[in-house]
């Protein structure tokens, strides 16, 4: 055998990767309009590298293989429209190249990445809903498959199938196109993608289930998308430069966040040292970029993110800087999240009664809200009040995971992360 | 020394599984491949079409397309060359396909000796 047979030598999630890739340019290529055609062509591209990789094994370069096989039969799906130029006229204008000659190069880098930046573009058209935007960009750009993305954002597989198909309906009746929008609608379309971007981050990072793989491949998906935008664009991108930040600098923490036995760790529990300093400076990296004096939500999240990322020790957080930051949040857009977050930075400030304030303060209900006013309590020696709202936040916690970690911080007076 | 054809019946990846399963299944491939070539028995193997034509007579030729949905389809096969039948067994044991739902056919290529 002449290729390599040891597959563990095939980089991680390769195939998902590439997967994502090859949709976003075989789109470009078939239109946007035929997304089915491109995942058929992927889908069949990634079958023959299994079967015959399994075989033969790994090729010397496998993403070049998967490029050719796929631009092979790209070539063959537009010859076999080509038959059908007489009759079905709108296939002409997808077809962009002239196959009488060769494809092109059109797996180049740069290609590639251009077609993935109008690809999260596109996928975030006003036309589709939130969700249908999110499942969209899950399954085409990530090459998450509908069982996957079904168990990562807990919805029916069904739910999931049929938002993606009503997507791709959308897109044949509005003739959405893999462009870029155009100036204000650039930048609307924008607030979008980081929108979108930051949501499927949640989901990963903040995941109900127990999923631990999946949950951390879709925050890194997430960086990924981001990362391409404030890449390629050649348009201001401050607001995903910080959402950048923000997810460095949680995602720096993932191997401190949880113990062996797979409980979640409290930040002032969290040992610092195995926060991800490379991560932390890519981080600090993205914030320099940011145009000096532009303000927005996300660069206050940056912000404040970055001040926790800074301290030695949990004892040497700068509150202050953070409580203002909380202040200035609020005067951009309220929120009962900020709240709550503003008055645990106050509590650990030393002002309880300011904290307490801001707790009580907030209308909805949350676990969060209640094991925090927990600890508030606990830290006042209020036990009657301390002992309800711990049972609160006990009887809406959402799995064993989490009922074991507010047993021990509600127990310690450990803060929530 | 003899040889011994190893079929591989469904067990296998299709159309509906996710790059991630592929990527997964591949590498369960690897390891076992890595084996059987490490360990020297391994002589050829090739991967099947996916498709293909059934073919039998009730009277008129019968030709049949099958492909992945046919039940059992046979994926590929491996020839590897060990003492006996039960060595043979032994290696084809550890292949992925029973992993995934599938079978693994083992007979031993009786050559004629002229």
């Amino acid at each position: 055998m002449e290729n390599q047979l040891d597959s563990s030598k095939l980089i991680e999630h390769l195939f998902r990767r590439e997967s994502g890739k090859m949709v976003s340019v075989i789109s470009r290529v078939l239109g946007f309009s035929d997304l089915d055609s491109a995942e058929d062509i992927v889908s069949e591209t990634m079958l023959k590298a299994t079967s015959h990789w399994a075989y033969k094994g790994i090729p010397e370069n496998p993403a070049g293989w998967l490029y050719t096989t796929a631009k092979n039969k790209a070539i063959d799906v537009i010859r076999k429209k080509k038959n059908f130029q007489n009759i079905e006229q709108e296939y002409k204008e997808s077809i962009a190249f002239d196959t009488n000659q060769e494809l092109g190069e059109i797996f180049q880098d740069e290609l590639i990445e251009d077609s993935q930046l109008k690809m999260i573009f596109s996928c975030c058209h006003p036309e589709l809903n939130e969700k249908e935007q999110i499942c969209l960009i899950l399954k085409t750009l990530c090459g998450f498959s509908a069982k996957e993305i079904s168990k990562a954002t807990l919805s029916a597989v069904e739910t999931v199938n049929k938002r993606i198909f009503r997507c791709k309906d959308k897109i044949r009746k509005n003739n959405i196109d893999l462009v870029l929008p155009d100036g204000e609608e650039l930048q609307k379309r924008l607030q979008t993608v980081i929108k979108i971007v930051y949501i499927i981050f949640n989901e990963g990072y903040f995941s109900d289930t127990n999923e631990d793989i999946i949950r951390r491949d879709m925050c890194f998906e997430a960086m990924r998308l981001c990362k391409i935008i404030t890449d390629r664009a050649d348009f201001k991108t401050n607001d995903a430069l910080a959402l950048n930040a923000i997810m460095c600098f949680n995602v720096a923490r993932f191997d401190a966040r949880t113990s062996s036995s797979g409980n979640l760790i409290s930040l002032r529990d969290q040992d610092r040292l195995l926060w991800n300093g490379e991560l932390v400076n890519q981080g600090f990296k993205n914030l320099m970029k940011i145009d000096e004096g532009y303000i927005s939500t996300y660069v206050i999240e940056a912000a404040i993110a970055a001040n926790h990322i800074s301290a030695a020790k949990y004892e040497e957080t700068n509150w202050t800087n953070i409580i203002k930051l909380y202040d200035l949040h609020l005067e951009y857009q309220f929120s009962e999240q900020v709240i709550l977050n503003r008055g645990i930075a106050k509590i650990e400030n030393g002002d309880w009664e300011g904290g307490e304030k801001d707790l009580l303060s907030i209308n909805t209900g949350t676990r969060h809200l209640e094991a925090s006013l927990a600890y508030l309590y606990i830290k006042k020696g209020n036990l009657a009040k301390a002992s309800k709202h711990k049972a609160n936040s006990l009887k809406e916690a959402k799995t064993n995971s989490e009922k074991a970690y507010l047993n021990n911080f509600l127990k310690l007076d450990v803060l929530i992360d | 020394m003899n040889e011994f054809l190893l079929l591989f019946h469904g067990g296998g990846v299709d159309a509906k599984s996710s790059p991630e399963e592929m990527q997964e299944n591949l590498a369960k491939w690897g390891v076992w491949m890595k084996k059987i070539n490490e360990m020297g028995v391994h002589r050829s193997g090739n991967p099947l079409a996916r498709e293909g034509n059934l073919l039998s007579r009730k009277g008129d030729l019968q030709v049949d397309f099958i492909s992945a949905e046919s039940k059992e389809l046979i994926g590929g096969y491996v020839i590897i060359e060990v003492e006996n039948l039960e060595k043979a067994t032994e290696y084809a044991s550890e292949c992925p396909v029973l992993e995934y739902g599938g079978k693994v056919q083992v007979r031993q290529i009786t050559p004629v000796m002229l």
